[in-house]
């Protein structure tokens, strides 16, 4: 049986083609767009969750801030004075220096930590390859004899590059992704703020960082010169059931701010609203182009076939049978759109991430937005068209030359 | 089978306005083959419009088995118009479907389906070997012929042929009238055709002329 939708899109290849391609980008901006916003920050937050602490401790009046800063910020003390204060409800309180470094063209924030607490951030991965910085904190113990027991300002300016990497101080540990994405290997040299480091492990991905160096390193180099301070300290506790008694306890303690690792999400989410809100409105806007295509597109189709659908009219065609012809053709090229704007959404977003360390998530009820929206704007912008098809007079398009 | 009563219509506006039919009165019974033949410009492809249900008249009555039917509702109209088979001067093919597939589309329209009766009239008018060709891949006379299997194939009550022949060969010409003859005398169809050929017209039961919008007695 003829079915005139499909006929008429199959015997306009370019033209269905073209518009199909149309709606296929608008969808495609839509998942794309959305998928990496809400895919790198997923990530972000999936690698916080992934470290094995409950607790997040951070200095009180940075409020919603924390999830973008870094550097110096609460006193080491306080790591030990959470572990003092809380026997058998805290298993180990860890320091953890914060700063941006970039690596491989991109900016990542790198995580300075005492080797022996390295495990912490990394989730429970081991090392695919070469070894932890720093291993046995020769360089940690030389810094702090220099700085805290000696305490001389002359002792501080004389420490050079030199000493540093002949101390182990310049050594970083970097995730697979970005050793894959930045060409790196264990043993290879980069220079990253103005020193020169040495690769000397990789650990999968999934981590809390995708770089780790030594905090002392970190300290020194990034925190003034103090090495006294932190920028967060991760609180592992012994019984995960007393999260909300031993954070209040820790609040009290501390006078700092305290909150449980996995509400990282949320002021991760609530830190990037209004770029969701600026992603979002983008959508909007392609979608709204894309349908504005459609609906130009069937508008000339409609004025193209007066002939034709005058045609179907001396048959006897209802406007509901005229009307049909003109959603169907509409909601196939919107079926094509969309298939073509999934698919090559998945390819965009593979692409994204051979090519960069973003993540893009395509999730399934934003794939289910997106067909919805494109249905949605079929139906509509197939309105005119199909009521001026509804309107053709018989007689003057069946007549004309 | 088919009354028309003082049918007055007329196309544009104001002084630019055109009277096609002034005043037009034409009685068809049933199993009747009527031609109409006239000068160009006299109405008959106007009549044959207002008769196909295609367009109103602005003045005047056309009755179909007995229900006026001139300015019925919409729906109602389109309903009435699936029941007759109508071929234009320009036979209006639709480009993006094959021969057969024009013909189903216009079963599909009137809700049928396709049956032996559509075959057999593209063997009938020698066009079996185009069914799968489209229109842009046919002869006018080929098109022509589609045509008329398209208006046939749902065995209409009323058939309105508008210079059916016109684009045929005499072979051809000869096959389409002798299709109408025999539909005409077996079946009883009502057959109303507008030609300009004396020799198309001798094979119909009656013969009307027109001029300047009217019936000549």
């Amino acid at each position: 049986m003829a079915y005139l939708p499909l006929a008429n899109i199959l015997h306009h290849k370019l033209r269905s083609l073209l518009n199909a391609l149309g709606i296929g980008i608008g969808i495609c901006m839509l998942l794309t767009l959305s998928g990496l916003s809400r895919g790198s920050l997923g990530e972000i937050a999936d690698r916080w969750d992934a470290v094995n602490a409950q607790l997040l401790v951070y200095p009180a009046g940075w409020g919603e801030s924390t999830p973008t800063l870094s550097g110096v910020g609460l006193s080491d003390r306080f790591a030990q004075r959470i572990e003092q204060q809380n026997p058998g409800k805290v298993a180990r309180a860890v320091p953890v220096f914060l700063w941006p470094m970039k690596v491989g063209g991109q900016d990542h924030l790198a995580a300075g930590v005492d080797p022996g607490q390295w495990d912490m951030l990394a989730g429970g991965k081991k090392l695919s390859g070469g070894r932890l910085f720093d291993p046995d904190m020769s360089f940690a113990h030389w810094l702090e004899k220099q700085l805290l027991e000696e305490a001389s300002g002359d002792d501080l300016a004389s420490i050079t590059d030199a000493d540093l990497a002949s101390r182990g101080a310049l050594e970083l540990v970097i995730d697979s992704r970005l050793a894959k994405k930045a060409s790196l290997k264990v043993g290879d040299d980069v220079h990253i703020s103005n020193h020169n480091w040495k690769i000397v492990g990789v650990v999968p991905e999934g981590g809390l960082a995708r770089v780790y160096l030594p905090r002392r390193t970190a300290q020194f180099l990034f925190g003034s010169g103090s090495i006294t301070k932190s920028t967060v300290i991760f609180v592992d506790l012994v019984d995960d059931e007393g999260v909300e008694q031993a954070s209040r306890d820790i609040r009290n303690d501390t006078r700092q701010e305290v909150v449980q690792v996995s509400q990282y999400r949320n002021m991760l989410q609530q830190k990037w609203g209004v770029m969701y809100t600026y992603v979002d409105a983008v959508n909007v806007v392609a979608l709204i182009i894309a349908f504005l295509f459609i609906a130009v597109m069937l508008y000339t189709m409609v004025l193209q076939r007066t002939r034709e659908i005058a045609l179907l009219k001396s048959f006897g065609a209802s406007s509901a049978f005229v009307i049909r012809q003109v959603l169907a053709e509409s909601l196939l090229m919107t079926f094509a759109g969309c298939a073509i704007g999934i698919g090559v959404s998945y390819a965009a977003g593979w692409a994204i991430e051979q090519v960069t360390l973003y993540t893009v998530t395509i999730g399934p009820h934003w794939i289910a937005i997106a067909i919805a929206a494109a249905f949605a704007g079929a139906v509509i912008s197939a309105c005119y068209p199909a009521w001026r098809a509804m309107k053709i007079d018989m007689v003057e398009a069946l007549t004309m030359e | 089978m088919l009354q028309a009563y003082d049918l007055h219509k007329s196309y544009g506006r104001g002084s630019s306005a055109v009277q096609v039919l002034t005043g037009l009165d034409l009685r068809v019974e049933e199993g009747e083959f009527v031609a109409i033949m006239g000068p160009s410009g006299c109405g008959k492809s106007t009549l044959l419009h207002l008769l196909g249900l295609m367009t109103a008249p602005d003045k005047g009555e056309i009755h179909l088995e007995n229900s006026r039917v001139d300015h019925c509702p919409r729906t109602r109209t389109a309903v009435r118009r699936r029941r007759i088979g109508i071929i234009l001067q320009r036979f209006n093919l639709l480009p993006e479907l094959s021969a057969m597939d024009n013909v189903e589309i216009s079963l599909q329209v009137r809700g049928l389906r396709k049956t032996g009766l559509v075959d057999e009239l593209f063997e009938k008018l020698g066009v079996a070997h185009l069914k799968g060709r489209k229109p842009s891949r046919m002869s006018i006379g080929e098109q022509q012929r589609i045509a008329v299997v398209r208006a046939m194939a749902h065995q209409p009550r009323l058939l309105l042929a508008d210079e059916p022949t016109g684009s045929l060969d005499s072979k051809n010409t000869q096959n389409l009238l002798e299709m109408f003859a025999r539909l005409n005398r077996e079946q009883r169809q009502t057959i109303i055709m507008i030609t300009h050929s004396a020799d198309a017209a001798a094979i119909a039961g009656r013969t009307v002329r027109m001029k300047d919008g009217r019936l000549l007695d």
